[in-house]
């Protein structure tokens, strides 16, 4: 006898559950020696040490870890619902210009604050992000009726060339120093996350996977077709809508925080679903930890590979994600 | 007509037809007005021709390059030759700058050829240069090369330690007919740094963090031209191990190494901002202790003749016993 | 008179300044098995979106069960009628079982899983259309009559008081058109009506108990098949020749086109 979704559910959650604390504890131990562990373990005291290794873990390894694994569930969760808005296994949350407007607006911010006001890159990317998406979903409600799919991918394509091109505008009058600034934010960043950091983003994470998942039946009506999904009672226009605005929502605080990092909104909805089939009961409760296992491992890769210097994230997550992704569209 | 009245007229036209036109150089208006200005240039009545002698030195490009002695119309593309030109006593010859120089403050009155790093090319030969100094980082290899097959010497600096901006004001002393001047200068450079080093030389040398940028974490190599201040004026880099000039560093190791010193740049924050967001790090003994201090990034990104006030500075920071509040130093703000 | 399951009066509907439908007036009761026949772009599809309120007429008013449809939320709808529409092509695939299960979403909340009652009924709908033994395949690897059963199953997983089917015959072979009359009749039987739209004249003769033909945008006749399909019906409708005669086993009207005819009489 095949078990009940719900029992896929939870067995997949738990798995995955424990997948995720093992990549935490993994990246949480990883550049701490051995000794430095039985230490820890064993409370044997050896005075400033032992502190020091306690105070690099908790001030800095662990919230920056906890921030990945929060980006990642956001991110992957985003690229399920907007996968399935848009009808595409291969829609990213970025395809509809949230990126470009992220960008356009933590560029906006470095040019026009600098460092001086460090809070203003990540309230003008989210600011920037919605704003693309409100354009976007503005120019399809406008032309309501047939062709939405169509009309949101052309117009998302379109506002982000329009952002990516004032950015690089921005970009060309700006100094070297804000260019590397603007340059490693594009490329992503943990490296300084704060436990306030955490807190934000972890706050709409949740508020937003818990809105998204209450209506996930519906998101299942909605990929097999917009007409079946009305004849089976769904409000399609109503519900697409909720769905975009909570999965940009989602985008904009996760890029709001950590700049812009692909793939992860693209490689692991699709991996899941390869994996346990595209039933979006089991699929958004995966995608979301799986992602943050994947980007909470990025992030560990990222700091370790060449320390002490550190590699950008969404270098490490598009060179995995990338082959892999080539890896199931070939076995497909 | 005077030769280089003839070069100029000829790289104008050359630049002017030619296939490989810069990307702001495609303007049919803008061709159309640099056809008035050769035909402008070509009335010009000829001025008596005198035979120079050339004067050639080499750049850090590894090539010959020969002016006639000696140059008039010279144009800066990076703030530090700016002032290199005129500690040599040579400002009056200076006709173009970028719009980033903005010492001495005479340098204001001369002509901006546009953006440090992105210079408008047709400013520049219209402004008819018998030599540019060019930067080599920063500055794309085409300009210098477009600038070349026009026939308009150009020099090419990578300074990078203080041993080379000595050999380089050597070299901008012979090709701009300062030798004296930059003997003097480069005098006073040498007694300054061995002043400097003599009174660091047997101190303890802290621990320094120097962050050119912080949100990333971006530091101060050991392979950095600040890098090398660090070590000149007696303190040890944390990012001395570093592979590239400015890596992005990580935050866990800081931590673990435990800088006695931070130093920011003034360009970074406004008012207090970066010792606030330092102050977020109370597990650095720098931050309890109150060491941070900001620098004049103008002043230590330049490898001009005040980088020697940038070294006293630095030295002075470091060792504050040993040079006591006789130097000036940078402004250390409390919480 | 049996009580109509859904109605319609002078109902108009156009797209832009195109009308589509005009006087549309209609009642579908209990047990009712009609059909609507009519050429291509009579306004056929659009006559089956705006009786299932997908879209809205703009004269008229169209009532589910005595209730104006524009009252009602499409959950409501869809808890009394269900829609076997051409398939409509999507990248994800689901399984047979999965598929079925969507038809319960009238029933439920955004977010479900599914009991006990729930899979009996899909396990019942699942046999009346034969699919039981499909029932871990993935829909993109069956074929167009296995998927059409599949969507009737979900359809039934509605459990609707009525059926609307959109153009059921398209893409499918003989022995997949037996079976279909062959199931619409068992559904029908059990009381639900069945309400059919379709260009396949033969196929519709065999199937329904009355049948109307859609022509310009309003009816052009209404009757019993014997009644409504007639030489002089099909040449004015859809402008053919066509010999009609009598199908001896079951003795349904059948249709033999000739020629086409250059003018409309």
């Amino acid at each position: 006898m095949r078990l009940s979704t719900f029992a896929r559910t939870i067995l997949i959650s738990i798995s995955l559950t424990g997948v995720l604390l093992v990549v935490l504890l993994i990246s949480l131990l990883t550049g701490t020696t051995v000794t430095e562990v039985k230490t820890l373990l064993t409370g044997s005291v050896q005075g400033i040490d032992a502190q020091k290794t306690w105070t690099i873990i908790l001030s800095y390894r662990l919230p920056r870890t906890l921030l990945a694994a929060v980006a990642g569930a956001g991110l992957a969760s985003a690229g399920v619902v907007f996968q399935g808005v848009l009808k595409n296994p291969l829609a990213d949350p970025y395809l509809i210009g949230i990126a470009a407007g992220g960008s356009l607006g933590a560029v906006v911010s470095i040019s026009l604050f600098g460092e001086r006001w460090l809070l203003g890159t990540s309230v003008c990317a989210f600011l920037g992000s919605i704003s693309a998406v409100g354009l976007v979903y503005g120019l399809a409600v406008a032309r309501r009726g047939r062709g939405y799919v169509n009309t949101v991918i052309l117009a998302g394509v379109i506002v982000g060339a329009l952002m990516n091109a004032v950015m690089l505008l921005i970009l060309s009058l700006s100094g070297s120093h804000e260019k590397q600034r603007i340059l490693f934010w594009l490329m992503g960043d943990f490296s300084l996350a704060s436990y306030q950091q955490v807190l934000l983003a972890a706050v709409a994470v949740t508020v937003g996977w818990t809105l998204i998942y209450l209506n996930a039946n519906r998101l299942n009506l909605l990929i097999v077709g917009d007409d079946t999904a009305s004849h089976l009672g769904l409000n399609v226009f109503r519900t697409r809508t909720l769905f975009m605005l909570v999965a940009a929502m989602l985008t904009g605080a996760t890029v709001s925080v950590s700049g812009t990092i692909g793939f992860v909104g693209l490689v692991v909805p699709h991996a899941m679903r390869l994996l346990f089939g595209p039933d979006n009961r089991v699929l958004l409760p995966a995608a979301l930890l799986g992602g943050a296992a994947f980007l909470a491992a990025s992030d560990c890769v990222a700091r370790v590979v060449a320390y002490p210097m550190e590699l950008p994230v969404g270098v490490i997550t598009t060179l995995s994600g990338a082959p892999f992704f080539l890896y199931l569209l070939v076995k497909k | 007509m005077r030769w280089s009245e003839a070069t100029h007229i000829y790289s104008y036209a050359k630049l002017l037809f030619s296939r490989r036109t810069p990307k702001n150089f495609t303007w049919l208006p803008w061709r159309i007005c640099g056809l008035v200005a050769v035909s402008a240039i070509l009335f010009v009545p000829p001025a008596k021709a005198e035979p120079s002698p050339k004067v050639c030195v080499e750049d850090d490009l590894s090539r010959q390059v020969c002016v006639s002695a000696f140059p008039k119309r010279v144009i800066s593309l990076a703030p530090s030759l700016t002032e290199i030109v005129f500690d040599l006593g040579a400002g009056h010859t200076l006709v173009g700058r970028t719009a980033r120089c903005n010492e001495p403050p005479e340098v204001l009155k001369i002509q901006d050829i546009g953006a440090y790093m992105n210079p408008d090319l047709e400013r520049i030969i219209a402004l008819r240069p018998d030599l540019v100094l060019s930067p080599e980082s920063g500055m794309r290899k085409e300009v210098v090369d477009r600038l070349t097959d026009l026939g308009i010497p150009t020099f090419v600096d990578n300074s990078r330690t203080l041993d080379e901006i000595v050999y380089l004001l050597s070299r901008l002393g012979t090709i701009l007919g300062r030798e004296s001047d930059a003997k003097t200068v480069a005098q006073q450079f040498r007694q300054r740094r061995q002043a400097v080093r003599e009174r660091v030389d047997h101190v303890s040398k802290p621990l320094i963090l120097f962050a050119v940028g912080i949100r990333p974490l971006v530091l101060a190599g050991g392979r950095s031209f600040i890098g090398s201040l660090i070590r000149e004026a007696g303190g040890t880099n944390v990012a001395e191990d570093a592979t590239i000039p400015y890596p992005k560093f990580n935050m866990e190791e800081v931590a673990k190494r435990d800088p006695d010193i931070i130093i920011v740049l003034n360009k970074e924050c406004r008012e207090d901002e970066c010792f606030n967001e330092w102050q977020k790090h109370q597990a650095l003994s720098a931050v309890r202790n109150n060491q941070i201090y900001q620098l004049d990034a103008d002043l230590v990104a330049r490898a001009s003749a005040r980088i020697m006030d940038a070294l006293e500075q630095l030295a002075a920071i470091f060792h504050p016993k040993v040079f006591g509040s006789g130097l000036s130093v940078g402004v250390n703000r409390t919480k | 008179m049996k009580t109509a399951l859904v109605e319609c009066r002078d109902v108009s509907f156009g797209y832009g300044t195109r009308t589509v439908l005009q006087g549309i007036s209609l009642g579908i009761a209990e047990a009712d098995f009609v059909g609507v026949i009519g050429p291509n772009g009579a306004g056929k599809s659009t006559l089956i979106k705006v009786l299932s309120g997908v879209l809205r007429p703009s004269e008229g008013v169209v009532n589910l069960s005595g209730a104006d449809m524009r009252s009602l939320s499409r959950k409501k709808v869809a808890a009394e009628l269900a829609v076997v529409q051409q398939e409509e092509a999507s990248d994800f695939s689901f399984t047979v079982t999965e598929e079925v299960m969507m038809g319960r979403a009238p029933h439920h909340g955004g977010l479900y899983f599914e009991d006990h009652s729930d899979r009996v009924i899909v396990q019942e709908a699942m046999d009346k259309t034969r699919v039981t033994h499909l029932a871990e395949r993935r829909i993109e690897t069956l074929s167009g009559g296995e998927r059409q059963r599949v969507r009737i199953a979900r359809a039934l997983a509605q459990q609707p008081k009525i059926l609307f089917l959109d153009e059921p015959t398209n893409h499918l072979d003989l022995y997949a058109q037996l079976s279909l009359i062959e199931l619409m009749r068992n559904i029908n039987r059990e009381g639900i009506a069945i309400f059919i739209v379709s260009h396949d004249i033969n196929f519709m003769c065999e199937s329904c108990a009355h049948l109307k033909i859609l022509h310009e945008t309003s009816f052009y006749c209404q009757g019993s098949p014997r009644d409504v399909i007639t030489e002089e019906n099909l040449a004015h409708s859809f402008n053919i020749k066509a010999l009609v005669d009598v199908n001896p086993i079951t003795a349904a009207p059948r249709m033999t086109p000739l020629a086409r005819l250059e003018n409309a009489p």
